[in-house]
């Protein structure tokens, strides 16, 4: 049992900033992060007898994260409605910092997208996977990943321009 | 939409300060986190604390609704208790109370602090009430101060503070320290060890045969050994039964002083006892009356010994001859009969005849007839035993 924990940590360690930001990333409004890092290294950690290559680990552990808020969106779709979604209640407390301003701007208006695109573009742009890795994390076709990444930063583009990410309603793409 | 939107040089470094800002949870923490996750069973983090929070609520919730079952009873009862000959001084000028101190004959025991005050009911009311109608109503200040204790009570029990102790307890536990220790423990006992001892165990107890023979043999063994025993124990019975007249074996006293020379023997024996009925006529009865005379002979016997016990034999009516050959004052040779005439037809004879002896060995024979009351022998004892002494055994 050591010697798995080991290994998996050993294998997570040098993906662990990826990993993080990704999360930090995707979660942000809905979820506190360090739970979907816990909550996915432990399914990971369960399944890890099914990983064929140690290579395979950082598309092995988005995809599980992927696909647990994905199934977590079925269960409890309030949660990750962004329908009526005021981010100006949000206590951001991860925007602590002068230096984080912007990562936190961006945060806040990847937020406002809807959940493919905004996973499609962190994992593209955040996390640097390729279109072909993100198609088959997101289990869906490499021209639907790139029309997710298209729109995405079309939409991004929009909030951060017309600088409305605190009202919502105002962009209309 | 345009294309130069898509390639917005802002977003460009908005994403690339997002790659490379530092992480906000570090990798210590997060391995802490999934560690603590294990330790729980495998249960995931969220799973746990939505059950450790349930868990909590509950009890709480528990716990709330006993102390206010509490509670409201004991106020209820002690607030209903009565004592004998206690009264309670109200004033009978304010119509409220009147009510109250007209009726309240058996007094109570309520506290000072308690509000007392008659049915808040109309008159009318009042005047349809029987005279000896004990109803007392207290207000619900006392139930409300309760209500503020329980809320006290409450609000001091910090749920959130106990559920973030819980947690931080089971993040505390180091569990790769306590797997790495279970399994120093597991690896410090010699397994293969272990499973050799108790495999030649197992086949030592398998090895082991009962074989029922061989008990039946040392059954029959013990039983011929006690057979042994008892007759040896009959042995030693009959041999205490017999009685020695000392006096009659002071010669062989004697004859024990008398020194081994340490001179070369070598001897043979024979002992012949018979009974010869040589005619009719009755014959003496026996009986436990006669004496029994022993002498032993053996090789330190003298010449002059052999003479004094062919005197004492020639006296008792045996007809006794003997020729010996002594070397050394020691027995090299003895030819001997012994011969009783009853005088009733029987005769009875004794022969005993040693020679051979050789050097170191000894020999020892008893010469035992049995006299009556007139001090002749009547018979010889029917064993003669004849003891060869040899240089390594003892004669007994």
């Amino acid at each position: 049992m050591a010697t798995k924990q080991n290994k998996f940590l050993a294998l997570y360690e040098p993906i662990h900033d990826r990993f993080e930001r990704f999360c930090r990333a995707r979660v942000y409004g809905d979820l506190d992060y360090k739970d979907l890092i816990n909550e996915t290294l432990l399914l990971a950690y369960s399944k890890f007898e099914s990983l064929k290559s140690d290579k395979a680990f950082l598309s092995f552990l988005f995809t599980i994260a992927v696909r647990y808020l994905a199934s977590n969106a079925k269960k409890d779709k309030h949660n990750l409605n962004t329908e009526g979604f005021d981010l100006s209640t949000i206590a951001d407390k991860q925007a602590d910092t002068e230096n984080s301003t912007n990562v936190y701007l961006l945060h806040q208006a990847l937020a406002l997208l809807p959940v493919e695109q905004k996973e499609a573009i962190i994992l593209f742009e955040i996390s640097g996977f390729s279109i072909k890795d993100i198609s088959d994390i997101q289990n869906a076709g490499e021209s639907a990943v790139k029309q997710r990444l298209k729109r995405g930063r079309e939409r991004l583009t929009a909030i951060l321009t017309f600088e409305s990410i605190h009202k919502r309603g105002e962009v209309n793409l | 939409m345009k294309m130069e939107d898509i390639n917005n040089p802002l977003l460009d470094n908005l994403f690339a300060e997002a790659r490379t800002e530092a992480p906000q949870h570090s990798f210590r923490a997060t391995k802490k986190s999934l560690l603590s996750g294990l330790a729980i069973g495998g249960a995931g983090l969220l799973t746990a604390k939505l059950i450790t929070s349930s868990i909590l609520k509950s009890k709480f919730f528990i716990m709330s609704i006993s102390a206010v079952t509490v509670l409201s009873t004991a106020v209820v009862v002690y607030t209903t208790a009565v004592k004998p000959n206690e009264s309670i001084s109200l004033d009978k000028t304010n119509p409220k109370t009147e009510f109250v101190a007209t009726n309240t004959t058996m007094g109570s025991v309520l506290p000072e602090n308690l509000f007392v005050e008659a049915p808040k009911i109309t008159e009318s009311f009042l005047t349809e009430v029987e005279p000896d109608d004990t109803t007392v109503v207290i207000e619900a200040d006392s139930s409300q101060k309760v209500a503020e204790i329980i809320e006290e009570v409450m609000q001091t029990i910090n749920l959130e503070k106990i559920e973030r102790e819980i947690e931080h307890a089971m993040l505390s536990i180091d569990t790769e320290k306590l797997e790495n220790a279970i399994e120093e423990m597991v690896a410090s006992i010699d397994g293969e060890a272990l499973e050799n001892a108790v495999d030649d165990l197992i086949e030592s107890i398998q090895s082991i045969e009962i074989s029922h023979e061989n008990v039946d043999m040392a059954i029959a063994r013990l039983a011929q050994d006690s057979a042994r025993l008892e007759q040896v124990k009959a042995q030693l019975d009959q041999l205490k039964s017999i009685h020695i007249d000392i006096d009659d074996i002071s010669d062989i006293e004697d004859i024990d002083e008398i020194g081994h020379t340490g001179e070369t023997y070598s001897y043979s024996y024979t002992s012949k006892s018979s009974v010869t009925e040589v005619g009719g006529g009755s014959s003496k009865k026996m009986t436990d009356d006669l004496t029994k005379r022993v002498f032993t002979i053996n090789n330190q016997t003298t010449e002059a010994d052999l003479k004094d016990f062919n005197e004492v034999a020639t006296k008792a009516g045996i007809d006794m001859s003997y020729n010996c050959k002594i070397k050394s004052n020691k027995i090299k040779q003895l030819n001997m009969r012994l011969k009783i005439d009853n005088g009733n037809g029987k005769n009875y004879s004794n022969d005993f005849h040693i020679h051979d002896i050789k050097k170191g060995d000894g020999f020892s024979f008893n010469v035992v007839w049995y006299e009556d009351e007139d001090g002749k022998a009547v018979r010889f004892n029917d064993k003669q035993s004849i003891c060869r002494q040899r240089s390594r055994t003892n004669c007994n």
